[in-house]
């Protein structure tokens, strides 16, 4: 096979380099994630004391003007019906926080920021599972179950079952298989791998293959992996 | 190897040699546009080794280094492999006092994230022989082509182009020894 797509993105790409480029990228947003809280160098850190003690300063200041401001005011006719303290309801029940930036980013150092710029290199294949990581919603192991445990009897059915009788007195009287597969947003499965096929029950595992792939899930925000094991015995599953 | 070597004098100057001219003049500017410029590279050379929650520090180390002895450069051209050979470094000191990433819980019925799975793979990308690892993350992490790889990290194209695919090559064979899980 041509290794173009690998070396400049040119010519066919492999399936497998595909889902590298689409899953990799993750990797990034945890090192972003990591940095947060940054540790800001040193000079920074000495402006962000500063600025600190400056925002102190402000809010007890501003909270000396508002209650005294609040002193001097009648209390609303309503404030007292209800039962209120003179003065609450104009308070805020919060103090607004400052947004204040990160102080390795506002100081003109040139020191390693703790942000990550954007990449002035030429524009890479968009990663289709990076979208997936904001919108609402993921699967959750439950819903993967239901779906799961609804199939398992059809799959022993159709697929163990037939393969035991093929079998017929030879060979082990059981079979593992794991199936790995990944559900997209939609619900569809996708990339089923049930592993090699076994000496035994060679057509067991390309028909758990086939099973798995006409599943369908809940729509979810993102894409989810699943790993489901099988574990056959001539008995019982 | 020195018959692959890149000729300065038939290509135009790379846009990093004036940067670094620059910021050896105490052009802060310059050292800030080096940094966004080289930061995806420094990053990639870091994962190739740690686990990404010690990568930033790493790359912090690596700039703060790079800060300190840049006056030292001689040739600015050199800049890439001056820069991936500290980060290399770096990254070897973090690797040594570091753990590991740790290892998914074993589930029988397992619900992977991506974010897992992304971990899952740059371990087994990790365990890869050295060279090896540092061009794929840069290629599949940072999303860098061959050619970028060469240019940010000093290598010689050849080198990149047979590391990528004997790596991918590696990487497909260790995927496959626990079950496929690529693809």
């Amino acid at each position: 096979m041509s290794d173009d797509y690998l070396w400049d993105r040119t010519g066919t790409p492999d399936p497998d380099e595909l889902y590298l480029e689409r899953l990799l990228p993750r990797v990034r947003e945890q090192v972003r994630r990591a940095s947060v809280p940054p540790a800001p160098p040193a000079l920074s850190r000495r402006a962000s004391h500063g600025l600190a003690f400056a925002l102190g300063f402000a809010a007890a200041l501003a909270t000396v003007l508002g209650a005294l401001a609040l002193w001097r005011r009648p209390a609303p006719p309503d404030a007292s019906i209800r039962g209120e303290p003179a003065g609450r309801r104009d308070e805020p029940t919060t103090p607004a926080r400052p947004t204040v930036a990160p102080p390795s980013e506002s100081a003109p150092s040139p020191v390693p920021q703790r942000t990550t710029p954007p990449l002035p290199l030429p524009a890479r294949v968009t990663p289709s599972v990076a979208s997936a990581e904001t919108a609402a919603e993921s699967r959750s192991p439950q819903d993967i179950e239901k779906v799961v445990a609804a199939h398992r009897a059809e799959v022993r059915a159709r697929c163990w079952e037939p393969a035991l009788a093929k079998r017929g007195d030879a060979g082990a009287p059981n079979a593992k298989l794991r199936a790995v597969f990944s559900v997209d947003r939609s619900g569809g499965v996708s990339g089923v791998d049930v592993g090699p096929s076994l000496a035994d029950y060679p057509s067991l595992a390309s028909c758990v293959q086939g099973e798995v792939r006409a599943w369908r899930f809940a729509p979810a925000g993102e894409a989810t992996t699943v790993h489901v094991p099988f574990s056959f015995t001539a008995s019982a599953e | 190897m020195l018959a692959e070597r890149r000729e300065p004098s038939s290509e135009p100057e790379p846009e990093f040699v004036g940067l670094v001219e620059r910021a050896q003049a105490g052009d802060r500017d310059a050292f800030g546009r080096l940094f966004r410029m080289f930061e995806p590279t420094v990053r990639g050379i870091a994962l190739g080794r740690v686990a990404p929650d010690q990568a930033r520090d790493v790359i912090h180390d690596v700039f703060l280094t790079v800060l300190r002895r840049l006056g030292s450069l001689r040739v600015a051209l050199a800049f890439p492999t001056w820069l991936a050979c500290i980060a290399r470094n770096r990254a070897i000191d973090h690797a040594r006092r570091s753990t590991p990433i740790r290892e998914p819980d074993e589930r029988s019925l397992g619900v992977v994230s991506l974010d897992e799975r992304a971990l899952g793979i740059l371990r087994e990308i990790q365990a890869l022989p050295r060279g090896y690892s540092e061009v794929l993350v840069l290629r599949f992490v940072e999303g860098m082509t061959g050619p970028e790889i060469a240019l940010r990290t000093g290598m010689t194209e050849g080198s990149v182009r047979v590391k990528l695919s004997r790596g991918l090559k590696l990487l497909r064979h260790r995927l496959g020894e626990g079950g496929r899980d690529v693809g």
